[in-house]
């Protein structure tokens, strides 16, 4: 597996050559690496160039320094340089692709460092999607086919209780778990339909929050495989402050597991807690999600919907087909 | 591409990716492919199935057989 593509620059991120003639973007190009860096390839340049030209060429470049997580931009050659960024990054010479088009620079890694794979700039998605792994949070591949099972197993149950008694479900649910940061972070920036605030949350945000309050994870596993962090419920004091599910399970009344175990949790330090709904565009089907849990309406503040709930009042709302672990 | 994420065919384009199409979701993914599959007569390898997230590497795919 392939993790940075490293980029020359005349002539590949523009047409034309800095210092001697007017250079035009390839603003497609451009595009392209853009995509690749925000689906986790890792970027870098390595030219021989000015520094000094490059950084000012690229303040007008769609491609900014923003995308670049390291260049090497002087007059060595670039087998050296290839192998020091290989270092800054803290990843092996074999899992560089380099990018360029001139056949000379090409061949010369190639002799030297024939681990590194040498494209030319035509060849980059076809590349990108051969060597790399841009499905990031998205779901790897085993879970497309986990999920295309799932849709294909289902269709022989005719009612939907003893299918979902029959996937056998294993939540795992973990409180301020440091590694889980990034993923939190992701589902408050993508999670539209089952967020009960829609809130976002940056990666810093995540962070800080775990110092203070309570950041529940859910992950959930079934005979098919693996769903990965699919859920996320925010406690801070007496307050329910977000609540969100991924699209990927739901209809499965997750839901409900998840909050009575998170209940289970707080009932031996709280005797109540407060929640917010809070409408957004596309929530609407999570609107009476407190009311189904037993929560008591309060009263509107503005649009949101506040609830109260004793503890002791609360009784478990989950069907008996999860197990926790 | 259009039919399997309920999208007009006027709104795929050349900058189309799961990034702008909302629908286009790991279930919707799954399927699209097995579309691009039956239609282009073509197979794409496990490795590359999820890697296949815009339109741009999708062409790439089909064309790269």
């Amino acid at each position: 597996m392939k993790k940075a593509i490293i980029f020359d620059c005349d002539n590949t991120l523009w047409d034309g050559v800095i210092g001697e003639d007017t250079v035009i973007p390839r603003i497609e190009f451009q595009k392209d690496i853009i995509f690749l860096a925000e689906h986790g390839v890792i970027i870098g340049l390595c030219s021989r160039n000015n520094e000094a030209d490059i950084m000012e060429t690229l303040q007008s470049q769609l491609l900014t320094f923003d995308y670049i997580s390291v260049s090497r931009i002087n007059w060595r050659d670039k087998v050296s340089n290839i192998k020091e960024i290989a270092r800054e990054l803290n990843i092996g010479t074999d899992a560089i692709v380099m990018c360029d088009d001139s056949q000379f620079e090409i061949n010369m890694i190639r002799e030297n460092l024939p681990e590194v794979m040498c494209i030319y700039p035509d060849d980059l998605l076809v590349t990108a999607s051969k060597y790399f792994d841009l499905t990031g949070d998205f779901t790897k591949t085993n879970q497309y086919k986990e999920q295309y099972q799932r849709v294909k197993y289902s269709e022989q149950f005719t009612d939907i209780s003893s299918y979902l008694a029959s996937l056998d479900m294993v939540l795992s649910i973990r409180c301020n778990d440091p590694g889980n940061i990034q993923r939190v972070s992701e589902l408050t920036q993508k999670t539209n339909q089952f967020n009960l605030t829609g809130k976002r949350l940056t990666f810093e945000q995540v962070a800080e929050m775990m110092k203070w309050s309570m950041v529940f994870t859910l992950s959930v596993s079934d005979r098919f495989g693996d769903c990965g962090i699919t859920g996320v419920c925010m406690v801070c004091g007496d307050s329910i402050i977000n609540f969100m599910l991924s699209c990927r399970i739901l209809g499965r009344g997750i839901e409900f597991a998840f909050m009575d175990y998170i209940i289970n949790e707080l009932i031996k330090t709280k005797h109540h807690l407060f929640a917010r709904y809070i409408p957004t565009d596309r929530n609407r089907q999570t609107e009476d999600f407190f009311d189904k849990l037993g929560f008591e309406f309060i009263r509107h503040d503005n649009n949101d919907k506040i609830y109260y709930m004793w503890l002791k009042d609360y009784k478990p709302k989950a069907q008996n087909i999860f197990r926790y672990e | 591409m259009a039919k399997s994420f309920e999208v007009a065919i006027e709104d795929i384009n050349d900058d189309s990716s799961k990034d702008n199409i909302e629908s286009w979701d790991s279930l919707h993914h799954i399927m699209m492919i097995v579309a691009l599959e039956r239609e282009f007569n073509i197979t794409v390898p496990d490795e590359r199935v999820g890697n296949l997230i815009s339109y741009k590497l999708i062409m790439s795919e089909i064309n790269g057989i």
